[in-house]
């Protein structure tokens, strides 16, 4: 492979790492609406 | 009112302007309608979760373009944090959960959970996505109020049955359904 074929590869592997990054820190920073939990139930209360 | 989901990603303002946190996860607590609080991102696009939360208590103003707080001293440690936002997972998150009546029905699949803004923010309604009633309003997304006290059942969205003649397709109208649907249950509950 020359030179031109090597740019080509390192060009590609860096845009894809970038891509992944992006992704991930994208699903990692994305937000929801979360609801508690309900309380547990009391243990060995009146019956 | 607002969508919740419209309240993830604004930031987090003191009062000397600072731009502090911005906001990752709504968390509210079902049974009571109440906001806990909010998880945080800390700010920049590239910029990863904060290990610190900021709970209701502690929000002066929540508003549609920002959240005020008087200083960073409001946003707290998950340690020190309420026990409803320490055990705040997204998990738990209700996006897509299913909403069914008391009386069995499936009403829809939740899209966005409504709240209402100010002092005493809490979530009012649900806003629902796929099912056979959002198909009857031509697969527009519907608005159902919540009760005050909303029994939780599990993992179950569970809300009253008489939700169903309060249900809406607009937003600007959503608080008058709330009222009424609040008052009807007062109504029924009221010894005779």
């Amino acid at each position: 492979m020359n030179a031109l074929g090597w740019l080509i590869l390192v060009v590609v592997v860096i845009v894809a790492l970038a891509l992944v990054f992006t992704v991930v820190r994208r699903r990692s920073r994305s937000g929801g609406v979360i609801a508690t939990k309900p309380p547990r139930r009391g243990r060995g209360g009146p019956s | 009112m607002a969508r919740a989901t419209d309240l993830i990603g604004l930031p987090v303002v003191t009062f000397a302007g600072e731009d502090i946190a911005e906001i990752k996860d709504v968390v509210y607590e079902p049974a009571q309608g109440g906001l806990v609080g909010f998880t945080l991102n800390k700010r920049g696009f590239f910029a990863g979760r904060l290990k610190l939360v900021l709970a209701m208590d502690a929000v002066h103003a929540l508003g549609r373009d920002a959240v005020m707080v008087e200083d960073e001293s409001a946003l707290v440690d998950t340690r020190e944090a309420p026990e409803a936002m320490t055990d705040a997972s997204s998990e738990r998150n209700v996006i897509g959960a299913a909403v069914i009546t008391d009386g069995g029905k499936q009403l829809g699949t939740v899209t966005d959970v409504v709240v209402s803004l100010g002092t005493g923010a809490e979530a009012v309604g649900y806003e629902l996505g796929g099912s056979a009633i959002t198909a009857e309003h031509g697969r527009r997304p519907l608005f159902i109020p919540l009760p005050e006290q909303l029994a939780v059942s599990g993992e179950a969205l569970m809300v009253p049955a008489e939700v169903e003649a309060f249900v809406r397709d607009d937003l600007s109208g959503f608080g008058a359904a709330v009222a009424d649907f609040r008052a009807r249950l007062h109504h029924e509950s009221e010894p005779r």
